[in-house]
């Protein structure tokens, strides 16, 4: 039997496509369908009888460019997954900014608590302000947005960790997310992100599948195995990232998402890195 | 002929007081012995009622001190029910004297008791303020730090109080029996175990509130000595009583004490004042009903009208207060709805 799924996403979803498209055949018995769009144009939309239509000159582009197509036919999909679109850990290196939570090793480090600029906070009033500000980004909005229009089941997954090299970049906005991978904060970090994030989903009628263990580094980075030669959401299909692009996973990290969530949909625990034979899996752009 | 009566100001009788005013405004029913400006610190603490009156300084531009402000990243639904933003610290609601005292001690003496831990499922809860953190915490240790924590900001702030505004909510609590210590709830209603051996019922005498109060304002001195005090009477009825009395009869009981101790104790005590909230509520002159369909809530109505006259009286806020609604008419966008108040879970057990 066939299992039919339809993957949205922003930039993100191009690791996804670029595996497919590579590995013809690798997946059989899996249809899958590819629709990505920029920004919240996934959300410019209505869905009447089971499809998905634009609603906005930019939204009805996007599909017809990106996609080659006029609408989406959700009905005939088993599942529905959102990949990437802001479900992302640097949501929770920002919280840090503002909050602390025990468990935190940095937390244990600081003599004088009360004299902390952060507030200290309990772990669940941490996950309950990240999973506040999750739920409203493109990703649980989206899949609010697909159950209300239809009864699919829903995925979403998160969008990959930034690269190793983020620890090498001078970018300005990266240092923040640098200064908490280098404080030990990582592992706190990251499980705090993952408990709200499945919190989130599920507000949102959906079901959360975290980034691939085997592929993290660190706690918060993603090994650049699965980051270079990640490929730009484009009309065009050989279109790389710039090389300094440390946001995006490339077709080998896509082809594990692929697996991930063939066994989320299927009801399985997720496959397990060092049994998965990916060595002939392309990825794409080098 | 002359007689006491004679010179007497027109608020000092029902006719030119009451009847015959602009009952909207009350016109000299609150006329203010503290200073209240946008520059004053002002510190807020008491039962459910009291986060309105914060609420409302807040908006009107005072400065109402926050020991524990939300977090930049906490948004408003979170930060109520993790009980940021309702008081100056995140005491939860403090009902009695007795509690408050007893808090302002431990802050003096930066004593933290671990005997005050309740179990909550698997998590635990301070028992000193058992809602603030709905899910809990997961050992003892970790409470007790977040306790350390609470107290130690809390003191930090009051150092910077100039104005210190109670409201007194109940004479009723749950006392542990070894240490005489109260608890905001009764012990087994949102954590703990309730154990008659252990955990005793007291109803604050009128004495036992004022000597509350004047332990209050020498607590409060130690960290400003200049600082005032505010006193209200939370005009919320009681949720429940113990006390073997019908609830109506023990919420006059309780009410007038709390009104009788913050009379003796504003008329003998420099540097305090009393503000009619009760009054503007519950006297039938004062136009309303006040309350929603439940006669125990605060309307949003109510509350404007309250905070109408108190800011108006301080030269905060012009503008008079609203004409009363008609008893349960639907609030529109009702802010008694935000309102955090514990002892509403004490009426789980009624149903």
């Amino acid at each position: 039997m066939t299992l039919r799924l339809c993957i949205f996403g922003n930039s993100h979803i191009a690791a996804m496509r670029e595996a497919w498209r590579t590995n013809p055949g690798r997946w059989p018995d899996i249809e899958a369908r590819f629709v990505g769009a920029h920004g919240d144009l996934l959300l410019q939309t209505e869905i009447r009888d089971g499809h998905l239509y634009p609603m906005t000159t930019e939204s009805r582009d996007a599909l017809k460019r990106l996609n080659g197509i006029e609408s989406v036919d959700l009905a005939s999909s088993d599942a529905l997954v959102i990949a990437g679109c802001q479900v992302a850990l640097n949501h929770a290196v920002q919280l840090k900014r503002s909050m602390r939570w025990i468990g935190l090793p940095t937390l244990a480090r600081t003599p004088e608590l009360a004299m902390m600029m952060p507030a200290l906070v309990s772990y669940s009033a941490a996950r309950a302000s990240l999973c506040a500000i999750l739920s409203d980004l493109l990703g649980p909005t989206l899949a609010r947005h697909f159950r209300a229009g239809t009864g699919k089941p829903c995925w979403i997954v998160s969008q990959p960790r930034y690269s190793v090299a983020v620890t090498q970049t001078k970018k300005p906005h990266l240092k923040p997310y640098v200064a908490a991978v280098r404080s030990g904060d990582g592992a706190s970090l990251s499980s705090l992100f993952h408990d709200a994030a499945d919190l989130a989903a599920r507000a949102a009628g959906a079901t959360f599948i975290p980034q691939h263990p085997g592929t993290i580094r660190r706690d918060m980075l993603t090994a650049t195995q699965y980051m270079r030669g990640a490929m730009r959401l484009s009309a065009r299909e050989d279109l790389p990232q710039p090389p300094d692009d440390i946001s995006h996973a490339n077709a080998l990290y896509g082809a594990l998402v692929i697996e991930q969530i063939i066994a989320a949909v299927i009801g399985q625990t997720g496959p397990d890195l060092p049994d998965l034979d990916l060595s002939d899996v392309e990825q794409g752009g080098e | 002929m002359s007689h006491p009566y004679v010179d007497l100001p027109p608020s000092a009788f029902w006719r030119t007081a009451v009847a015959e005013v602009d009952r909207n405004c009350f016109p000299g029913l609150y006329e203010p012995r503290l200073t209240l400006v946008p520059a004053t610190g002002v510190a807020t603490a008491g039962s459910c009622f009291a986060q309105h009156i914060g609420h409302r300084l807040r908006i009107s531009g005072c400065n109402v001190l926050d020991a524990e402000p939300v977090p930049a990243a906490m948004n408003e639904t979170v930060a109520q029910a993790f009980g940021y933003a309702l008081f100056s610290s995140r005491t939860g609601n403090i009902y009695t004297t007795r509690q408050l005292r007893q808090f302002l001690t431990d802050i003096n003496e930066g004593y933290v008791d671990a005997r005050f831990v309740w179990a909550k499922g698997p998590a635990f809860i301070d028992a000193l303020r058992p809602t603030v953190e709905p899910e809990g915490l997961s050992s003892p240790k970790d409470v007790l730090l977040h306790r350390t924590y609470h107290l130690e900001r809390t003191a930090r702030m009051l150092r910077n109080a100039d104005l210190f505004v109670f409201t007194l909510g109940l004479t009723e609590c749950w006392e542990d029996r070894p240490t005489g210590r109260v608890f905001p709830i009764c012990p087994g209603v949102v954590g703990g175990l309730f154990d008659p051996h252990v955990h005793a019922f007291r109803n604050l005498r009128y004495l036992d509130v004022l000597q509350d109060l004047e332990a209050i304002r020498e607590l409060l001195h130690r960290f400003n000595p200049a600082m005032q005090m505010l006193l209200t009477v939370s005009p919320v009825p009681l949720t429940a009583t113990v006390s073997g009395d019908h609830v109506m009869t023990a919420t006059t009981a309780s009410k007038a004490i709390l009104r009788a101790a913050a009379d003796e104790f504003v008329k003998t005590t420099p540097g305090t004042d009393y503000f009619p909230s009760f009054e503007i509520i519950t006297q039938p002159a004062s136009g309303g009903p006040w309350f929603e369909a439940n006669m125990r809530r605060v309307s949003a109505a109510g509350v404007d009208k309250v905070m109408g006259i108190f800011l108006s009286a301080h030269g905060i806020m012009a503008d008079p207060p609203p004409a009363p609604k008609t008893v349960g008419a639907p609030e529109t966008a009702s802010e008694a709805d935000e309102i955090v108040c514990d002892e509403i879970l004490l009426d789980e057990f009624s149903r």
